[in-house]
């Protein structure tokens, strides 16, 4: 041991003072980022079924107040304008949590940036139900088309908010520190662990290749609701095009996912755990969304191909049958998911290859 | 970098995108689509004297049906076309215009919400999804459809349009809307459609012959008059006589269609559970007629459909909507060096009809044994399967109840795993 080089000691914590607050606000970001996962669901139900201009008007319900529309002709009226207001409803509910969650946030005891994200929040949130009014008012399917593709976004931001309200006290703790100090201070303490430490600093542009899949997942997302939203007059020929783009981006999103599962599964540092969890998470979502992805085409368009079995020649489709409106909008549902995992994947490498090490020090530090 | 900042500036980055992209995207003006194949054809036939008259046709039909948002009948302009005998044109105008329901809970755009993506906003068979379909979205503007009761050579009634709507053809993207008409808020959707569909084939019809009889048939003087018609307000009565004229010869084709009178036959197949049962003896005994007729001269099945029902006989022939754009207008369809010019005007690429394998009881004009007695009595329009000849009109016809020889051989191929041993 070399006896020059002490380990820096960490903050002193006041357990009491700031713990509530957080444990606070994740409840509430969790219960937004939860709550948005059914209203994208419910706006997925809203396309596949043809239902945005369901109602005509915005943001009453045929000229009543959204919380005042009679829940029996909601209930028993056509299903499109059922799906259309429950989005509404669901929405307006979502609304609401995010402002439960901002009066949270803005207590004292909680960082500026969690106060300042989940401000972010709301503002998207509410500029989520505005752009979904205008799209209403302006009669446009290419504004459909943004407020589907937004609708992810914004569920990215309220898991981010999540992750932000869990982690904000060791991030805290550890963000004096340089890593340099902390392998200096780790190689006098045992000069073992700090090599392997050094190794799980050794990412190798890991952290770019989720980065690339993280982007590829938004690219995705944006050629799927153009499929999903294609105009009446959208020539054949660019709806092909279209096709074939989500194909490949698919092709290039299950690559590297396999990637980065390989290469964060064959890692045995603790401090990869994170990183493993989502990207077995991940690889786990890439697989039911290639067969919802198959699935989907199926029970859209048929096979091309079906002269090759008695089974495919003689199926039928349903118009928006059960099962058929549950895989077409289950794909996009499952594909938000995939966005969402893939960027939170993405921060825990990016943590990983620069704060990773730090926090793990810490931890053996105060034990 | 600093990480902790990346992901929230990326969403940041990405919503004020989405929110610019917003301001700009506006919908395009939406219309009916022109028949450029139509127009080239037309072009091809007048040759050098061609003057671009598509600004003449444009006019013309939104004069004589008005525009995709407010779709008008001809009727009111002249007394004897009576095309509201077929269409009802409150049912037309729900069909028509954008997606959505009025302040009234009523509801509009029925074709566009589930039909557009394949058969297009003008019914051309070209919508978005059209070339990735196999077979493509029909094209009503030809006035010809495949599975249709009422006679050869002749269009669909609105209950074969209905029945088609209703039960989709299996094997193809065309779904079954049954669950319209289950639902008691949108029962009417598929009466809306199938008006809807005759609306657009009537339209397209005319505009297909406006430019392949109507327009090659004028001088140059005429032509050049025709070339000067900037809107509906310009075209001169002479000319609006003509257009009706056309609109009342394809009229006629849409009226007073009901389905064919055939008797349908005591032996219409249906396998039995008895399977010892004197009756399913009956039937097996027809299915051997029909096998023997299947392979017979007079009816010559085995050309196309193969010697054993398999659809793997001769496979080289297409069906009209190609033949329409290739052969009549002077291109092969089996030289791509020709065909592929026409793929901006809309052509699809020519594929070779499949004969249907038998054996699979993938009916897809319905399975039903009367519509089958049709289909091979009447033939299928637009593709190469024929009528076959009758007795009364051919020397080497059949007999009404040989044709039911034939139908209860067809549906007895689907049992054939089961039945091979019997029949």
């Amino acid at each position: 041991m070399n006896p020059q080089i002490v380990p820096p000691s960490p903050p002193v914590l006041d357990q009491h003072s700031s713990e509530p607050f957080y444990c606070r606000t994740r409840f509430w970001s969790l219960c937004v980022a939860i709550t948005i996962f059914p209203l994208i669901w419910a706006g997925g139900l809203v396309t596949t079924n043809d239902a945005g201009m369901a109602v005509p008007d915005w943001p009453g319900t045929f000229g009543y107040n959204l919380f005042l529309y009679p829940i029996s002709t909601w209930i028993s009226g056509p299903y499109d304008l059922f799906v259309e207001h429950g989005h509404r409803l669901l929405g307006a509910f979502v609304g609401l949590l995010a402002i439960a969650l901002v009066a949270v946030a803005f207590a004292k005891q909680t960082s500026k940036k969690l106060r300042l994200w989940s401000l972010a929040l709301l503002i998207a949130i509410i500029c989520q139900g505005l752009l979904g009014g205008v799209r209403v008012l302006a009669v446009q399917q290419r504004i459909a088309l943004i407020h589907g593709c937004t609708g992810p976004l914004v569920f990215l931001l309220a898991s981010y908010v999540v992750v932000l309200s869990g982690r904000s006290r060791s991030v805290a703790i550890g963000d004096h520190l340089s890593s340099q100090a902390i392998l200096d201070a780790e190689t006098a303490i045992n000069p073992i662990d700090a090599s392997r430490l050094k190794e799980g600093f050794m990412t190798r542009g890991f952290h770019w290749w989720t980065t690339i899949l993280a982007l590829s997942t938004i690219f995705q997302l944006i050629i799927g609701a153009s499929l999903r939203h294609a105009e009446p007059t959208l020539k054949p020929v660019g709806f092909m095009a279209i096709t074939h783009l989500h194909l490949t981006f698919a092709t290039i999103i299950f690559v590297l996912t396999v990637v980065t599962f390989l290469r964060s599964w064959t890692k045995k540092a603790s401090y990869w755990n994170e990183a493993k969890r989502y990207s077995g998470l991940l690889f786990l979502l890439i697989c039911v969304q290639v067969g919802l992805g198959i699935a989907t085409w199926f029970v859209n368009y048929a096979w091309p191909w079906s002269g090759l079995t008695a089974d495919l020649a003689t199926h039928v489709n349903e118009l928006k049958g059960f099962w058929e409106t549950m895989i077409v909008t289950g794909h996009q549902a499952v594909g938000s998911l995939i966005l969402v995992t893939s960027f939170l994947l993405s921060l825990a490498a990016w943590r990983l290859s620069q704060f990773g090490a730090k926090n793990h020090f810490i931890k053996q530090v105060r034990t | 970098m600093n990480s902790q900042r990346m992901l929230p500036q990326t969403c940041f980055l990405l919503l004020a995108l989405a929110s610019c992209f917003s301001l700009v995207g506006c919908t395009p003006n939406i219309q009916y689509p022109d028949h450029l194949l139509a127009e080239y054809r037309a072009q091809k036939e007048v040759g050098n004297d061609y003057m671009d008259l598509k600004v003449f046709v444009a006019s013309s039909l939104s004069w004589l049906f008005g525009t995709i948002e407010t779709p008008t009948l001809p009727d009111d302009l002249r007394s004897d076309l009576h095309l509201s005998d077929v269409l009802d044109i409150n049912s037309i105008r729900r069909a028509a215009g954008p997606v959505g329901r009025n302040a009234d809970g009523i509801e509009s755009g029925v074709f566009r919400k589930h039909c557009t993506i394949c058969h297009g906003l003008g019914g051309d068979g070209l919508g978005p999804s059209a070339m990735m379909l196999a077979p493509y979205p029909r094209d009503y503007r030809r006035g010809t459809f495949k599975f249709a009761t009422s006679g050869q050579g002749k269009p669909p009634s609105h209950d074969d349009l209905v029945r088609i709507i209703t039960d989709g053809i299996p094997g193809t993207a065309m779904p079954a809307m049954a669950a319209l008409a289950n639902d008691p808020h949108f029962k009417e959707d598929i009466e809306v459609l199938a008006d809807y569909v005759v609306f657009l084939a009537i339209r397209g019809e005319v505009e297909r012959r406006i430019w392949l009889e109507f327009i090659p048939e004028l001088s140059q003087e005429e032509m050049n008059e025709l070339a000067k018609v900037r809107d509906a307000n310009d075209l001169t009565l002479e000319s609006k006589q003509q257009l009706l004229d056309i609109v009342q010869t394809v009229g006629e084709r849409w009226r007073n269609l009901a389905p064919t009178p055939n008797s349908v036959s005591s032996l219409a197949f249906q396998w039995p559970e008895d399977l010892e049962s004197e009756k399913h003896a009956e039937m097996l005994a027809s299915a051997k007629r029909g096998a023997d007729l299947f392979q017979s001269e007079t009816t010559a099945c085995v050309q196309c459909h193969g010697a054993t029902g398999n659809g793997d006989g001769r496979l080289n022939d297409f069906d009209e909507w190609t033949k329409d754009w290739t052969f009549r207008a002077g291109v092969d369809p089996r030289n791509p060096e020709q065909w592929k010019p026409l793929k901006r005007l809309g052509l699809l690429k020519p594929i070779v009809d499949q004969p249907r394998n038998l054996h699979y009881g993938a009916f897809r004009g319905g399975d039903d044994p009367y519509l089958i007695f049709n289909r091979l009595a009447n033939g299928i329009a637009g593709t190469p399967m024929p009528a076959i000849p009758r007795i009364e009109s051919s020397p080497v016809g059949l007999r009404e109840d040989q044709i039911w020889d034939l139908v209860n051989f067809c549906q007895s191929l689907a049992f054939e795993e089961t039945n091979r041993s019997e029949l």
